[in-house]
This record gives structure tokens, sequence and C-alpha cells, in this order.
């Protein structure tokens, strides 16, 4: 349930086989049901980063040209997933992600006059990645695929290529940092909370 | 019932948010964290807070940027094509055996036809193929598939006939050089030199079918027909049913069976012809060449940097030191990065407020020949300009032209001309627009206005 405005199963299956017999209009129709998912878990592993886009247009690259490698045996979205999360997580290792830090969103933030200058919905998306950047590469994947994107602890697994176990303990931890962090700073919760339109 | 312990709780705080724990799971979390007062604290807490991080959704990619990156996929899909042998080679052999060796393992993957993954070909094959034929560098034979965006050339006195997936044949006689484009649904022949006769089959709606040479393009149905193309202009001639002749300008002549279209003849009223040459893919060019593709590539990405980070002038002054610096490498011109960096450039203008220069560069891509789903891009871009301005008979040309290709904007186009004729005062176009619209997308976000616009008309 990651994506409900994904079109059915069966109707990507049928892409997917027209794709294994290189039909482009097939890839251009996987390309256009999936960017948006895509460029999402891409943009929330390693922030407002200039390059991904760069790194959205090589996890379908790389997957288009292994097509004939894809079994089957999981939902192409995540197969598709667990190639773009491979290839951004190459591309961590090689530069920390980038965002604004927690104090320097939220400290002059509390004390500057002007904060209707910014909506809300970016206000909170600021914080969210100002939270996720402090989270170490691997916990912030599989943070943000179980908890933000909603697979299961056994699809993080398969797509991290990591055990159940190993994932487990990295979405606890990231919980528990951001705990942490939302218990010092209480400005951060009124965001969130003025988000959801809740007190 | 086994009861959970914390951290299977803890596991368990997702599947609760998306009512996914099945029942018999369900009264175990909620058995225990009655019982514990840390586990219910912290599965109100992420109750509450998992969904509001979830709407915290970074923005999408804009339209542009998602034919961006489409146009940039299927380039480098077609360069893997034509790299994928030598790559695989050098990966396996290459450590062990000197130059002598490859060429006798080059030799072996050939005749055995190669390991592993095939690589992604067009919709075409050779069906008849006489004469010195090449794809790339590499001579055809032959029932070989014609990769999309490899450069086909033929020598003096060569003949193929190549049969398309969607029922079109194409024969084209030597000397001669064309690519094919786009896809089976979407055909696109670039046409350099030469003449090409084509026999298509009836199309379905939302099928296209066109040859374009370096001055005009030909919109296809169902016919038979011939185009020959030469430094002198092109001329088109039909022998059964009726094509569309679209001039760079956006003029189109309909031309029927036993008619032709001389665009020599048509250049009096054009203004003076700016479109170079196609572009050759790198593989056409000499060693240098990629080198100079891989600058090209560097420059791109930084121009992209640059203006995502809102600075304009600074990508047009990259974009200016790189022409410069490219000006001398008249031997390596025309390849796709240069496509890539022309519509930088009109991009970039576009976002320094320079919306004229920004219009007439989006539109010289066209009249470029630049890949399709760039053309449509930046036919897009331009008529989205000439609207906000105003002008919006323009405006109303350009979407149509935007149109033309069955890209990620068509039905965007089809509506932005549809509206942008109808604003201009032009109700004929207009109606005739919302008729394309409705047998195309009758369930589409535009049928509503169209179909008022189609009932508010006289009876046809």
């Amino acid at each position: 349930m990651p994506n409900p405005s994904r079109p059915p199963a069966p109707q990507v299956a049928a892409l997917v086989d027209r794709a294994r017999r290189r039909d482009p209009a097939a890839f251009r129709d996987l390309f256009q049901t999936h960017v948006g998912s895509v460029h999402r878990v891409v943009r929330r592993m390693v922030g407002p980063r200039d390059d991904v886009e760069d790194l959205v247009q090589t996890a379908f690259f790389e997957a288009f040209r292994s097509l004939p490698d894809f079994r089957g045996d999981a939902l192409f979205s995540t197969w598709l997933t667990r190639i773009a999360v491979r290839v951004t997580m190459r591309s961590v290792r090689r530069r920390l992600p980038r965002a604004a830090s927690l104090d320097d969103v939220f400290e002059p933030a509390s004390a500057a006059p002007g904060p209707e200058q910014v909506t809300a919905a970016r206000e909170t998306l600021t914080l969210v990645e100002a939270l996720l950047a402090e989270l170490r590469p691997k916990r912030r994947a599989a943070f943000v695929l179980h908890v933000l994107e909603g697979y299961s602890m056994e699809e993080v697994a398969a797509i991290l290529s990591a055990s159940t176990a190993a994932v487990k303990v990295r979405v606890h931890d990231a919980r528990r940092h951001i705990e942490r962090r939302l218990k010092q700073n209480p400005a951060m919760v009124a965001v969130l909370n003025r988000s959801g339109g809740e007190s | 019932m086994t009861g959970l312990r914390c951290a299977d709780v803890e596991a368990r705080f997702v599947d609760v948010v998306d009512g996914r724990l099945d029942p018999a799971d369900s009264v175990r979390f909620h058995s225990h964290i009655e019982g514990c007062a840390a586990c219910r604290e912290r599965a109100a807490l992420w109750r509450a807070l998992a969904p509001r991080l979830r709407d915290a959704e970074p923005p999408g990619p804009d339209p542009m940027a998602t034919r961006r990156m489409q146009v940039e996929i299927e380039r480098r899909l077609a360069g893997a094509v034509a790299a994928a042998p030598a790559r695989r080679w050098r990966l396996w052999w290459a450590p062990t055996f000197g130059l002598v060796a490859a060429a006798a393992v080059v030799a072996i993957w050939i005749r055995v036809g190669g390991p592993q993954r095939a690589p992604i070909v067009g919709y075409a094959a050779f069906r008849t193929l006489s004469g010195d034929v090449r794809v790339g560098d590499q001579p055809s034979q032959a029932a070989a598939r014609v990769p999309v965006g490899a450069p086909i050339a033929l020598s003096a006195g060569a003949v193929v006939e190549l049969a398309l997936d969607g029922g079109a044949a194409l024969r084209v006689d030597g000397p001669a050089r064309l690519t094919l484009e786009g896809s089976a649904r979407d055909v696109a022949v670039r046409l350099g030199d030469g003449k090409l006769g084509a026999k298509v089959t009836h199309r379905q709606p939302g099928e296209t079918f066109a040859v374009i040479t370096r001055d005009l393009r030909v919109d296809v149905r169902g016919t038979a027909f011939s185009v020959v193309a030469s430094g002198a202009g092109s001329r088109v001639d039909v022998s059964e049913g009726q094509v569309a002749v679209v001039l760079p300008d956006g003029r189109t002549n309909l031309v029927s069976a036993g008619g032709a279209f001389d665009s020599s003849a048509a250049a009096e009223d054009e203004e003076p012809a700016t479109a170079p040459v196609p572009a050759p893919a790198d593989s056409d060019r000499g060693p240098g060449c990629a080198e100079v593709a891989r600058s090209c590539q560097a420059t791109a990405r930084a121009v992209r940097a640059s203006m995502r980070g809102g600075d304009s002038e600074r990508a047009l002054r990259m974009l200016a030191d790189a022409r410069r610096a490219r000006s001398g490498d008249a031997s390596c011109g025309g390849s796709a990065c240069d496509d890539e960096l022309r519509y930088l450039h009109a991009e970039a203008l576009n976002q320094a407020g320079r919306f004229d220069d920004a219009v007439a560069s989006y539109r010289a891509l066209d009249r470029r020949g630049a890949p399709a789903a760039m053309r449509q891009n930046a036919l897009y871009a331009a008529a989205q300009i000439e609207r906000r301005q105003g002008h919006l008979a323009a405006a109303a040309a350009d979407f149509e032209r935007a149109a033309a290709a069955h890209g990620a904007l068509h039905e965007e186009a089809l509506v932005g001309a549809m509206e942008s004729a109808r604003a201009a005062g032009d109700a004929p176009r207009a109606r005739a627009l919302a008729a394309r619209y409705l047998e195309e997308f009758p369930r589409g976000l535009g049928a509503p206005a169209a179909r008022k616009l189609v009932g508010d008309g006289p009876p046809r």
C-alpha cells in the first residue's frame, strides 16, 4: 500500500512484459507511472540536493537495462525501488545528505519575525528533511521506506538486502533519535501539529 | 496466544497506521499496550506523527524535468545498445588478453550472438538489404533489428526495405542517411538525405507516423508516398491517401493521391532557413569527439545545477563559454548533448525573463530537429510564454505543434491549443481542436470544455 495511486498490478505487469519485448512505448509508460514515487523516495533519502534528477534517471536507466533480470518474484515497483535505493546509497556514500540543520531551522526561526512568508507545508517539509538529514544513511533508508513509504519490514529488508532484524533495529534507532529531537524542541511538535490541522 | 514484546509492538506501529494488522495480531498488540504505558505512549505518538511526516511530501518533478529525464534515459538506453558488446568484452577479458586476442573474442561473440542480456532495439527490422548499409559504425544485414536513434547510412546503389512493427513498410534508396525515432505507436523517420518510399497501414487513434527532413515534416494516417531529401530541399509525392506536409513556420499543406509538394517551390514565402543538418550520433564522429561529448555533458550538469539554484545568468554565461570553446570543433558538431545545451539555453532565457529570446530558442530546437520529446517540451514551453504575453494565435500554433507528438504533454498541448484558439477568436479552429480532443480523450479533464466548444458552434 505504499502508493495507492499506482495503477493495478496486472496493468503494470503487462507494461513490464511489453518493455521486456523492448517496446519503447512501454518504457515510456513505466517511467511515467513510477517517476513520481521514485523521485519521492530518492528525494527523501538525499534531501534537497541538486542531483536528485540525475539519481532518478540513473535508477530508471539501470532498471530498464536490467529488465531481463526481473523475475517477477516481487512487484515491479518494489524491484524498481530497490534499484533506486541502491543507486542513491551509492551516491550517499560519496556525499553526505544535505539539508538545513535542525538548529538552523528552528532556533533562529522561532525568534524570527516573518514565518508568514513560508507556508506551513513548506515549513513542515523543511523540518522533516532536517530530521531525516540527521539520521545515518542506513537508518534513514530503513525509516523512509518503512515509516514514510509504508513498506513492510520484510519488504524493506528485501529492498535493502538486509535481514529483517537489522531493519527493525535501524527503524528503532531512527525513531528513538526523532523522538529525542522532538522532546528537545517542542517548536518542532508545534509545526508538525499545525501541518496536521490539530493541536 | 503468545504475547508480544515491546520490540514486536514497535515493529507494528506502521501496520496499525495503515490498517494492516490481522485480527489476532491486533488483539495481541492492544493487550500489550494496555498493560505497558511506555508502548502506549509511543504508539499514540507514532500514530499521530507518521501521517504528518508522510504528508510532508517533497515536490515532485515538474513536467519539464520529467521530460528532461525521459529524454536522457532514452538517450542513455540508445547509447547502451551501441556500446554494450565492446563494454562486456572489456569487463570479462581485457585484463587477460591483448588486442589480437580481443579481435578473436569479439568475432566469437558476434558469431554466437552474444550472451545474456538482449540489447534494447527499436520497432523495425531490415526485410531486404543490398549494397553497403551501415547502422552506426557496423555493417548491417537482412533481418537485423534497427535500434531507435542509431544513424543508418546507405552508400550509392544500396537499397533497404524496412518492416515496422506497427505494419508499415519503408524502402530507402542510397545514397541516403536516416534515423528511426519514437516508437511503434509514434513513428518518426528522420531523413537526412536520400529517397524514401513508405507504405503505411492505417494508424489507430493516438498513433502517428511522420517523416522529417531538414525543411519539412510529413504527417500520415494511412497512405503510400515517397520523400526525396537533399541539400536543395525536399519533395513529397503521394500515390495513395493523403498526407499533411508541415513547414517549419507551422504552415500545413495537405497533399492527396497523385499530388506532390516541393519545399524549394514553397521557399519563396518563407523566412531564411536556419536549420542545420540533423545531428549524427557520437559513433559517427571522430575519436576526439568522445572527449567533446563528455565536456558537453559536464557543462549540461553544471548549467542545470545553476538553474536549480535560480542563477540563470550564470547558466547563460556557462553556455556561452561552452559555445565559444566548441566553436573550433565543427567536426564534432551536432551531438545529442548539443540539443540538450540548446534546450537549457532556452530554459535559462525563460528563467531570466528574456521571453522573446526564449521563445525563439525553443522554436529553433523544433526547426533544428531535436529529439521528439525535447521538441514537444520546447514547443509547449514556447506556447506557455506566448499565452502569458497575450499572443494567443502564436500560442495556439505552438501548442498545436507540440500536440503533434504523442508524448507526455500531448493532451495538455491539445487543450492549450483549443483554449488559445478560442481566446484568439479563431472559433472554427477551436472547434476542430475540441473535436479532435474529444475523439482522443472522450473522458479527459478537458472534455467538458471541449464539448461546450463543439456544442457552441454552428451545425457542421
